[in-house]
């Protein structure tokens, strides 16, 4: 059965073209306009991956992925943080929150797809290395 | 005779402005007393002679003589008061008058015919008192007019500055200030000589740069500090119309502090421009990316599946078309915003954490709900401390407010690119949404013209976010950025450590195993005092002396960094100079210090129930039990040595020298060197053996103490052969 992802983004643009992209490649997309509107499809059904822009209304994508770690059904859940802040800080934060990879825009749809590819394989087979690393232990 | 002497005596006394009277009354007593003689002896004489011959002539003319006698000494009597007595007192008179009177008065000496000599005597000592008058004059006058000239090319110096300058005492009243100084604030309010300059600036920013400088001075911080005695800050005018930029210099005399120097500039409209350059580039930067990574995503869709249909075609189309619109639109603006904006800087200073923190935990009201405690190691970060200080003591009641929690740990940690400034607490993470609520919110301190917390955030490129950390805590970050001086410019040139004979005096480090409660606890939950000292030598056996002891509190895990205890001590003999570069103290600094026998016994109290470490502890206990005799303290607490703790984990081959252990373990440092902060570097080396110990199994005191005897026995035996 083919995997499901969920795009949340604000921007309808951007949604046209991951939706027909990730289409293409095989995936199952489901659309969320606000950080709420993922919430609530999270809830109905955990997708197989999470394409989560950090700015929108309605809680932000920070808060999305901190809500979504705290719960078991997502604990770990791959999710990629999209962005248009390009600053250190902010990729620092994402990853603290629990964000599984982090995308600064502009940026390849090539690369997204393999990204969004190899986060699916990595979640599939645990026998593989381990998930990205995460931030730096806390410590 | 005696009336007669003390009248002189009383003469000499004359310049005392009470003169005493009594003696003045003796004189015409003494005279009325003659004359009654004078009268009564040919009376007697008479009555005696009566006996003899009762009607003798001579009797007679005895009597009158006797009576004329006595009219002569009342004569006599009436011209001494005269002659001599009122221009004596006349006299004196007008020798108080020329003393607190004008200079050229004169006696006139005619007046006193029978006393000449004395209003002589006394014209010539008015003369020379002229004369005296005179020369002192002249001086003051020159003294006078070169302190004038020198104020007035003081003044000019003062008054061509470009900057405002004031001279405050340590009451903010204005002793002096320039032209520059008045046309900024004149609008303020009244600035003038003896008026409090917090009326005119706001006190906020004054305050806490005056004790961000005092707190430097009475640490001896300020003879290191790469700023010695002065720092910047911003502040603002107390009407909120100008915002200056400024630098505050203390004024010291024999080691106090008397006042401060300010130097200020105008840079409101150099701010208002920042602000706004600041939100243009963020507009810039964010608000370019979205539509350009639509576009370029829409394009490389269409290219990449050249099939689509035609109505999904058109749907791209349109949405290329609306974006280019969005960043045509956006450019514009830009354009437009940019004109006229030049550049500057947003003032942030070089600070070592622990003061940042001592300044937000004194900024903590006393009748606060809520509690703060410093811990961990320090760092070097770049901030506008007062800006950041505000922010975080806004963001600490909010925390409480929020959580409910009234106890905050503070601590700062280099990591990656940054600095992170963390508020740790037992409880769970903030929710990134309450976080983001508190960006807008306005901090309450005047000075800062309404900025919001995400204000301050943004002038520090930073953000900040709340996580998950070690168990049941959790910790809120700041990251920051680290100092823009390399942290060897704010100490003290490093010497490399004078390498430390390694001390395996078997009898100081085998210990009886601690059969008590003590011995069975875990090593994160007990209580230690980590300490270091500086000595003259190496040799305790040869005269060698402690000449420094610190230590740091570490309990459940936490290195209390508000609970340390530093003492030098004077070791009563010479430093050799060719230790002080190890140790950087003087004989100076220990010449007026307490002698060991005071400072062991509040060392003892210090570490009362608490386990001792330190590295390479032997050579420290060795040193104190050499003095065990003379100061009567014992020290017999439980001992670790980080040094035998990490030949016991990473083996006996290898480095295990402080330095080399910090740099293993990746634990960046500051203040090396000094006893205080090699504790902390030994302390926070120490708290990583004790989990790389509980992943061996060893997890109690009993279990550390084992270990490390075994080890040392393996020492002795090697000795041995």
């Amino acid at each position: 059965m083919a995997q499901t992802i969920l795009v949340a983004d604000d921007e309808p643009s951007i949604v046209l073209s991951l939706q027909v992209l990730l289409q293409k490649a095989g995936y199952v997309v489901r659309i969320a306009r606000n950080g709420e509107e993922a919430l609530d499809a999270v809830g109905e059904a955990v997708p197989d991956l999470i394409l989560l822009d950090a700015m929108m209304p309605k809680r932000d994508g920070f808060d999305v992925c901190q809500q979504l770690r705290t719960r078991p059904a997502t604990r770990d859940l791959p999710i990629i943080m999209l962005t248009a802040k390009s600053r250190d800080v902010e990729r620092q934060k994402g990853m603290a929150l629990g964000a599984t990879d982090y995308i600064t825009k502009p940026f390849s749809t090539r690369d997204l797809v393999a990204t969004v590819r190899r986060h699916l394989e990595a979640a599939a087979g645990p026998t593989e290395a381990a998930p990205l690393p995460k931030t730096a232990e806390a410590r | 005779m005696t009336g007669a002497a003390a009248e002189t005596e009383t003469a000499a006394r004359g310049v005392l402005p009470t003169p005493n009277r009594t003696p003045r009354r003796l004189l015409p007593l003494a005279f009325a007393g003659l004359g009654a003689a004078g009268i009564a002896a040919p009376l007697a004489a008479r009555f005696v002679l009566d006996f003899q011959d009762m009607a003798d002539p001579l009797t007679t003319v005895a009597a009158i003589g006797a009576f004329g006698a006595g009219a002569a000494v009342g004569g006599v009597w009436l011209a001494v008061q005269r002659l001599m007595v009122r221009p004596g007192q006349t006299l004196a008179r007008e020798a108080r008058v020329i003393a607190h009177g004008g200079a050229g008065a004169h006696v006139p000496v005619g007046r006193y015919a029978e006393l000449s000599p004395i209003p002589q005597a006394m014209n010539e000592l008015v003369e020379k008192l002229a004369d005296a008058r005179r020369d002192i004059d002249r001086a003051v006058a020159v003294s006078t007019a070169t302190i004038h000239a020198e104020k007035t090319r003081l003044a000019a110096i003062l008054n061509d500055l470009h900057e405002g300058v004031l001279v405050c005492n340590l009451k903010h009243q204005v002793l002096l200030y320039n032209q520059t100084a008045l046309n900024l604030l004149h609008l303020t309010g009244d600035l003038g000589l003896g008026r409090s300059l917090l009326t005119v600036v706001q006190e906020e920013q004054i305050l806490h740069t005056l004790e961000r400088l005092r707190l430097r001075v009475r640490e001896g911080r300020h003879r290191t500090h790469a700023h010695g005695t002065t720092a910047q800050f911003v502040g603002g005018t107390t009407d909120g119309r100008a915002l200056l930029e400024g630098r505050m210099g203390l004024i010291m005399q024999d080691e106090e502090i008397t006042g401060y120097v300010v130097t200020f500039t105008d840079v409101t409209s150099e701010l208002e421009v920042l602000g706004k350059r600041d939100a243009l580039l963020r507009e810039a930067s964010e608000g370019f990316r979205g539509p350009i990574a639509n576009l370029s995503a829409m394009l490389e869709t269409l290219s990449d599946f050249p099939e689509l249909e035609k109505h999904e075609r058109e749907a791209f189309e349109t949405a290329m078309v609306g974006e280019c619109a969005v960043l045509t639109a956006r450019l514009e603006h830009l354009t437009s915003e940019y004109r006229g904006i030049i550049t500057g800087h947003w003032p942030m200073n070089d600070i070592h954490s622990h003061n940042l923190i001592n300044l937000v935990i004194n900024g903590i009201p006393a009748d606060a709900p809520y509690s703060v405690m410093l811990t961990g190691l320090p760092q070097w970060l770049h901030a506008d401390s007062y800006s950041l200080v505000e922010m975080l003591e806004f963001i600490l009641r909010k925390l409480h407010e929020t959580t409910g929690v009234d106890s905050f740990d503070l601590s700062t940690e280099a990591e990656g690119p940054w600095v992170y400034l963390d508020i740790a607490w037992t409880g769970t993470p903030v929710p990134s949404g309450t976080l983001d609520g508190w960006l807008s919110e306005r901090l309450p301190a005047t000075a800062l013209g309404g900025m919001t917390v995400g204000d301050v955030l943004q002038h520090h490129r930073s953000d900040m976010w709340s996580e998950t950390w070690r168990d049941s805590c959790a910790r809120l970050r700041v990251p920051l950025p680290p100092a823009q001086t390399p942290p060897s410019a704010h100490a003290r040139p490093p010497a490399t450590a004078m390498p430390r004979p390694e001390f395996f005096d078997f009898d100081l480090l085998h210990q009886p195993l601690d059969t008590s409660e003590l011995g069975r606890t875990r090593l994160d939950r007990l209580t230690y005092v980590v300490f270091d000292t500086e000595t003259t030598g190496l040799a305790p056996s040869q005269g060698d002396e402690i000449i420094q002891i610190a230590g740091v509190r570490v309990v459940n895990g936490r290195i209390l960094t508000g609970e340390t205890f530093s003492s030098l001590i004077n070791p009563r003999r010479k430093i050799p100079p060719e230790s002080v570069p190890f140790h950087g103290i003087t004989n100076e600094m220990v010449q007026d210090k307490p002698g060991i026998e005071t400072v062991l016994p509040q060392f003892k109290a210090f570490v009362s129930g608490a386990v001792l470490v330190a590295h390479n502890a032997a050579f420290d206990l060795k040193f104190l039990k050499m003095k065990e005799r003379v100061t009567g303290v014992r020290f017999d607490n439980p001992v670790l040595d980080t040094m035998l703790l990490s030949r016991m984990l990473t083996g006996e081959g290898g480095d295990h020298t402080l330095d080399s252990i910090a740099l293993r373990l990746g634990i960046q440092v500051v203040d090396r060197h000094t006893a205080l902060g090699d504790s902390l570097v030994t302390a926070a080396v120490f708290l990583r053996m004790i989990e790389m110990l509980k992943e061996r199994g060893i997890t109690t005191l009993d279990d550390a103490i084992r270990s490390a005897n075994i080890l040392v026995e393996l020492h002795q035996r090697e000795r041995a052969f």
